[in-house]
């Protein structure tokens, strides 16, 4: 063999390997962290292992395709409740919502968090996948200072930060939408694969919205919702034991057998035990007059 | 001479993918509009922004927080990490490559399944769904400044660099 063709052979060989070993390093840790955004590397790793089957699904919901299924979840929801349209209450919802959700797990998603007041009496609040977060007048009213609303966000905050709403979907849907497109890399879909692609999206906003309005998360979900807003009320210095209280005076005001909280949330003295643990000894910002004085100016006409 | 080709060819092959494994670690801005940050704390100042399916060079990890510097070279600063992804976002799909790319896993595919389009199909079906609320939401903005500020303002120790 001359030296030339040896040279060349070892160089096209050397090209192949480097591929090969590209495409493995690219491939690793490409799991579901993209999907849910909620997970390290890492653990998204060890997750892929124990569950690549109900892993897939879930990777094939990217931040964007979430954030369009979260606006149609949204204005589902709306259709239901109006929006209390205060300026002050709204903006002061959205500084301290945000102020929580920087410091939670997941700060930033596809469209960012925003929060909104629905004008019912009804006590409740929904988060819609992506971050759009509606709370009830009724369940504002359940809030005495900051610290108790800043609860109510918070849970709200992570039921988007673990994906909940995306687990609520069936898995039939993604079956469905997978026979549809495919691997397609089309970007405008013809009209019968709109329309078929659509009724998936239907389908799919169906099953979000009436879990979150209708039968709510299972108990698990709620109590990961309560533990991470413990968490981030911990990490931005609001006091969890605002989350407490909150849950007190829901307790006090929530008509048994009625709507919204009662029928789709844990009875609040449950949840009360499930954060007892948690929220002991966490150390928090001494309270602010400001904090209180803000506060209630915001909340003046709830 | 055409030796000589199939040698250059061959050389240039090895050494651009050489420089894609050793130097530089790539990832995507996986968000509508991706911030990135003079520290790693969500309340650094914004320095620059990035947009869906940008590249960026990975400098460094801490924890949840990427050290980027963009792909112009221009802007370096800490992006968290829920908005970047490992995946290569093609923009404008469309041609083969992209679609064994997809498959994959390693390419995600911006505007694939549900999309503008979807969304728009889905409100002519459903004329009573008013969407008009869930747009002013979103044009809802708060500034790092305006939630330091705030946080400040209320005696919280995030505000005092302690989260």
């Amino acid at each position: 063999m001359k030296s030339s063709t040896l040279i060349i052979t070892v160089l096209i060989t050397a090209a192949i390997c480097l591929a090969g070993c590209l495409s493995t390093l690219s491939k690793v840790g490409t799991g579901i962290a993209v999907a849910t955004g909620t997970m390290s590397a890492g653990q998204a790793e060890s997750v892929n292992k124990v569950a690549v089957a109900a892993e897939k699904t879930f990777q094939d919901i990217t931040p964007e395709q979430e954030y369009y299924i979260g606006r149609s979840v949204a204005a589902c929801i709306l259709k239901q409740y109006k929006v209390y349209d205060n300026k002050n209450a709204n903006n002061y919802l959205n500084v301290l919502g945000q102020s929580l959700s920087a410091f939670s797990d997941k700060p930033s998603t596809f469209g960012g968090y925003h929060f909104i007041i629905m004008d019912t009496d009804e006590i409740n609040a929904f988060a819609a996948p992506g971050g759009l977060v509606l709370v009830s007048r009724g369940l504002l009213r359940c809030c005495r200072n900051e610290d108790a609303l800043a609860g109510v966000l918070a849970h709200e905050v992570s039921h988007v930060q673990y994906a909940h709403g995306l687990k609520a979907i069936s898995k039939s849907r993604f079956t469905s939408l997978g026979t549809v497109i495919g691997t397609e890399a089309l970007k405008t879909f013809g009209p019968s694969q709109l329309a078929e692609v659509t009724k998936v999206f239907e389908g799919t906003i169906n099953d979000i919205t009436s879990t979150i309005v209708n039968s709510g998360y299972a108990r698990k979900f709620e109590t990961q919702a309560d533990a991470g807003a413990v968490t981030i009320m911990t990490r931005v210095g609001c006091d969890p034991n605002g989350l407490k209280q909150m849950l007190q005076e829901m307790e006090h005001r929530l008509k048994p057998g009625g709507a919204g909280f009662s029928k789709t949330h844990p009875d609040p003295k449950v949840r009360i035990k499930d954060i007892e643990s948690l929220i002991k000894g966490a150390t928090v910002s001494a309270p602010l007059a400001a904090r209180q004085a803000r506060f209630d100016k915001a909340m003046a006409g709830i | 001479m055409t030796r000589k080709i199939i040698l250059t060819i061959a050389f240039s092959l090895v050494l651009a993918l050489s420089t894609t494994i050793a130097g530089q670690k790539m990832m995507s801005v996986q968000n509508k509009k991706g911030e990135i940050r003079s520290s790693p704390s969500p309340l650094g100042n914004v320095v620059a922004t990035v947009n869906y399916g940008d590249r960026v060079t990975v400098i460094e990890e801490q924890g949840k927080w990427i050290k980027v510097s963009t792909a112009d070279g221009f802007s370096t600063g800490w992006m968290d990490s829920s908005a970047l992804t490992k995946k290569v976002i093609k923009m404008n799909a469309g041609d083969k490559n992209a679609e064994v790319a997809a498959s994959s896993g390693e390419m995600a595919l911006a505007g694939k399944g549900f999309n503008s389009q979807v969304e728009a199909e889905f409100k002519s079906k459903n004329k009573d769904i008013d969407f008009t609320w869930v747009d002013r939401m979103e044009k809802i903005k708060i500034t790092v400044s305006e939630i330091r500020k705030f946080l400040e303002s209320g005696g919280l120790k995030a505000g005092k660099g302690g989260a």
